[in-house]
């Protein structure tokens, strides 16, 4: 079996919930944040810029950047890289500024 | 509204040596930090819900945290230190007579704030990583080699499968080495640092034989999964459409690129200090962009002192030993003493300086990276300005300054005020990197400044 990061430290996880991202259902373990769960079902991506339209996910991943902002229960604007997951999130993508159509 | 001795604003490990060293000359300290435990970037702790059983796989100077933490609980166990965690400071004022209160957003929602009062200040609020710019940096994938140690460190997890990590100085060594030994293939690490500027600082180097050996030890874990730091390489461009599929690394002479197929790249040039706060309060700034400060490490401001990264960028071992030096003068000058025994740690800050300058020296950005830079490439990652508008304003309009271009582009105007962009402009453009000067330390809803009433508290 391929080597991990849970394995590296013998992390024996509180049991898993789930939360949603653009509609799919993903498996989260409580304590990692947005961004971990979403880099955990190998996602890179959440926000589309409000300029280009381009994808953007995690950058500085410490809270300095912004660039991972998303959409977390109507919420826009929450950096990913900070927001602990909590049951039941729903999590989409954010388009432009996340306030209304981009 | 809570009124303490000291607040510490940071509890990595200069905060944290701080907060200490006060608590145990006596005083009662407030110790003030964003995450929810104590640790800051370097001893980044592992969400506790993991139950990581061997956490010290993922750090450097595992005993020497342990012994922080045990003295950091026993002290809040006698309740001469408070550890206000989750709070974010977005802005700190001088209170009415002396001292200052520190407005804070409380949670990681940040919808509201808090405030603390205390007599002295010890601002102890790190640094950040600096990344220089290039064709394709703005790709998912991309992020910097500090994010990807914080996001394992924390959430246990890998930005990608095979990553390459790249850039300038000695954050890669520890960034490559954990990655690989968490599971990551790591396709190469890049340094476009020349070795042979080490040789200029012999001296430096030899008088810190423990940082040396720091280093050995990093080097020695790379090459047990197989790697070594390819000096005098860097990525000039990341290829992909909507995620990392590739970067190319080029050597000394420039010309020839190497395609590697990747999907992330952890790429980092160096750190810059954190400011904001120390100049909101009108503390001088000194060389290369840190706050100034004496041997006692005050700030030339009444009743605040710093120590840390945001003094100057030099790594763990000089922090703790700048935090030491900053908890014992505050806690003798706020009860109108004179510090005593500051020699010793003088000594060994003044030799740690020594080594850091050193490193800054010799670790080197690629030459000519503003020049590979596209006219398409965006700078501002916030606000999507682009190479081509910075160099109109530059060229057409006449720009010379981060302000002047910040108002004809929007560059630095988003919400990261100019931190991650700040390099890659100043450096396009050719005009110095200045620290731009905010009222607030970070992003505040308005809801929470309309909540804040005359007394500086909040509801």
């Amino acid at each position: 079996m391929r080597r991990n990061p849970l394995m590296l430290v013998e992390a024996q996880p509180e049991p898993a919930f789930q939360v949603t991202f653009d509609g799919a259902t993903l498996d989260a373990l409580p304590g990692q944040t947005i961004a971990a769960v979403l880099w955990s079902a190998g996602i890179t991506a959440w926000r589309r810029t409000r300029v280009d339209d381009r994808p953007r996910g995690v950058f500085c991943g410490i809270g300095v950047c912004f660039d991972c902002l998303v959409t977390v229960n109507d919420m826009p604007n929450q950096r990913a890289c900070l927001l602990p997951a909590q049951p039941g999130d729903v999590i989409t993508t954010q388009r432009g500024d996340g306030h209304g159509a981009a | 509204m809570a009124r303490h001795e000291l607040a510490v604003i940071g509890a990595g490990p200069a905060g944290l040596a701080a907060a200490i060293a006060a608590a145990d000359a006596g005083l009662r300290v407030a110790l003030i930090d964003g995450a929810a435990d104590a640790g800051g970037q370097f001893y980044r702790q592992t969400a506790r819900q993991l139950h990581a059983r061997r956490p010290e796989r993922l750090y450097h100077g595992w005993s020497e945290w342990e012994s922080l933490r045990d003295r950091l609980a026993a002290h809040r166990e006698s309740e001469r230190i408070t550890f206000l965690a989750e709070r974010h400071v977005w802005h700190v004022e001088p209170a009415d007579g002396d001292g200052f209160v520190v407005h804070a957003q409380v949670g990681p929602e940040q919808q509201r704030s808090e405030s603390v009062a205390a007599g002295g200040l010890v601002l102890a609020v790190g640094g950040y990583e600096r990344v220089l710019p290039f064709p394709g940096w703005t790709l998912p994938g991309v992020l910097t080699a500090g994010g990807a140690q914080a996001m394992l460190k924390a959430g246990l997890v890998l930005p990608g499968r095979r990553v390459v990590v790249a850039g300038a100085g000695p954050l890669l060594l520890p960034v490559a080495g954990g990655l690989a030994a968490a599971g990551a293939e790591v396709a190469g690490v890049f340094d476009s640092s020349d070795p042979r500027a080490f040789g200029r600082h012999v001296r430096a180097l030899a008088q810190n034989p423990e940082k040396l050996a720091e280093g050995v030890g990093y080097a020695a874990r790379l090459a047990w999964h197989g790697l070594r730091v390819r000096f005098r390489y860097s990525v000039i461009a990341v290829h992909g459409d909507e995620r990392v599929e590739a970067v190319t690394v080029a050597g000394p002479d420039g010309s020839r690129g190497r395609r590697i197929e990747c999907d992330a790249l952890a790429v980092s040039h160096g750190m810059l200090p954190h400011t904001e706060i120390a100049q909101t309060l009108g503390a001088r700034i000194g060389i290369r962009g840190a706050v100034a400060v004496d041997t006692e490490q005050r700030t030339d401001v009444a009743n605040l002192w710093a120590a840390g990264e945001t003094t100057g960028i030099g790594g763990a071992a000089l922090s703790l030993v700048e935090g030491e030096i900053a908890g014992r003068s505050a806690a003798a000058r706020l009860r109108g003493d004179m510090p005593r025994d500051l020699a010793a740690s003088q000594r060994t800050r003044r030799r740690l300086a020594a080594f850091a300058e050193a490193l800054e020296d010799a670790y080197s950005a690629p030459a000519g990276w503003a020049d590979r830079v596209t006219d398409e490439t965006v700078l501002c990652r916030c606000e999507e300005v682009t190479a081509a508008s910075v160099r109109e304003a530059v060229s057409e309009l006449g720009a010379t300054d981060l302000r002047t271009i910040k108002l004809l582009t929007r560059a630095g105007m988003g919400w990261c005020q100019g931190r991650i962009c700040g390099p890659g402009v100043a450096g396009v453009a050719g005009c110095p990197l200045t620290p731009a000067n905010t009222p607030f330390a970070r992003p505040v809803p308005l809801g929470v400044l309309a909540e804040i009433d005359d007394n500086g508290g909040s509801e």
